[in-house]
Formats: C-alpha cells, structure tokens, sequence
C-alpha cells in the first residue's frame, strides 16, 4: 500500500516541500520571523515523515530543531544552521524529482 | 476465523476523524484508512471540526501544531462536551517525549509519532479500535 500511496503523492510533495524551502529561505534572506521557518520545517518534517520519505524528514528535523533555537533564544547560529539545512532539504527533493 | 468481508463489514461501522492542517496528511491518511476499510471524515481547523461533530466518530486523531488550535486545547474543549465519547488520541512529528506530556495533560487516550509513517499510523488506528491489520 505504501507504494501506491507514495506513488499517489510524490509529485505534489515534491512540489509543495519546494514551496515551503522557498518560503524558509526567503523569510531568512529578508530578516523575518524565526517561527513561520520553524513552521514550514516542522510541517514539512511531518509530511516527509509519513510518506516514509526519512532522510528528508531527518533532515527537517534538524532544521526545525535549530528554527527553535533562533526563535526562542536569538541563536544565529541556528539561523545559520537552518540555512545550510534547507540547502540539503533543496537537493534532496531535486533527487527525489529525479527518480524514476 | 474471520473472512475478509466479514472484517472489513466490521470496520465499516467504525467511524474516524481525522484533524490536521496539511492537506497532504488529510487526503493520506484518509486514503489510506478508506483502503483499510474504515469510514473516514476530514477536518482541516477548528470549523469543520465543529461541523463534523454534528456526527459521531470511534475514534479522533487530532494533530498538534495546528496555526488556529492547538490539538491538546482542541481535545479539551470536545471532552467538555456531552457528545458520546470518542477515543481521542494526538499525533504530530513533534519529539515523542512532548507528545506524551501533551497527551497526558490534555486527557487524551493516546498518541502517534507521525515519523513511524503511514504503514504505522493504519496499524495503529486498527489496534486502538480492536481490529486486524490488513
């Protein structure tokens, strides 16, 4: 069953988890709210997470986990962290896109 | 032993709401638990959650971080209700740890870490309302 339904949904994940990607890193690039990155991190986490997508959803946690450390405690660093986690998150999906 | 009509005519009458923001996880989990037999309904925020009630449900599985209620505030307010009572149980990607505190705090019946994935999820709808796997 899970072939089906991974068969079923991929196209649209890969297509909205580019959007939220996006969003994250355009919400860094213009200074903005720490909480709408760890949003878009932690919805995609759990979509990944569902669809047994688990290294993209590893890797959304990861970034989630350093969103709440900027949001809760002005760490740059995480801030840089989630940078460089949305820079993976981005190549994974072009890799999942790739598959046949 | 049971034949497989006979099982999926007992999960037919078992009813399953399913509470969540994302899209995605709404129309997954619900094709999924309509493979595996169950009658499923879809509640993206608290509106339609409060026009599904208008029906009765065996079970509730209400994600956490939603932007309009939380799902431990949400489980709250339909405790309080005198609707017949559903099982109501949590699931979020959320640490396991928070999850379980959420849950105990909210009075809900129990919870799912949506990293254990769709497979996981169905079995754990089919255990909590006492039927076989498919």
């Amino acid at each position: 069953m899970i072939d089906e339904l991974r068969a079923k949904f991929r196209g649209r994940f890969i297509a909205t988890a580019k959007g939220r990607v996006d969003k994250a890193l355009q919400h860094i690039a213009g200074a903005g709210d720490a909480a709408v990155v760890r949003g878009e991190l932690h919805s995609l986490a759990g979509e990944a997470a569902m669809l047994e997508f688990d290294e993209i959803a590893s890797s959304a946690r990861t970034g989630e986990q350093a969103a709440r450390r900027w949001r809760d405690h002005g760490d740059l660093k995480g801030q840089e962290e989630c940078v460089a986690v949305l820079a993976v998150l981005g190549k994974q999906l072009d890799e999942l896109a790739a598959e046949p | 032993m049971l034949s497989t009509e006979v099982v999926m005519a007992e999960r037919a009458r078992k009813r399953v709401l399913i509470v969540d923001d994302s899209s995605h996880i709404l129309e997954l989990t619900r094709d999924a638990l309509v493979h595996a037999g169950f009658d499923v309904t879809i509640a993206q925020d608290r509106v339609e959650v409060e026009r599904a009630m208008d029906d009765s449900f065996d079970l509730i599985m209400i994600d956490v971080l939603m932007p309009d209620i939380l799902g431990d505030q949400l489980t709250v307010m339909l405790r309080n209700r005198n609707s017949p009572r559903a099982l109501i149980h949590l699931f979020s990607a959320i640490p396991e740890s928070e999850l379980k505190g959420r849950t105990l705090d909210a009075g809900a019946d129990g919870y799912f870490c949506k990293r254990e994935g769709i497979s996981a999820f169905v079995d754990h709808v089919c255990r909590t309302l006492g039927r076989v796997t498919p």
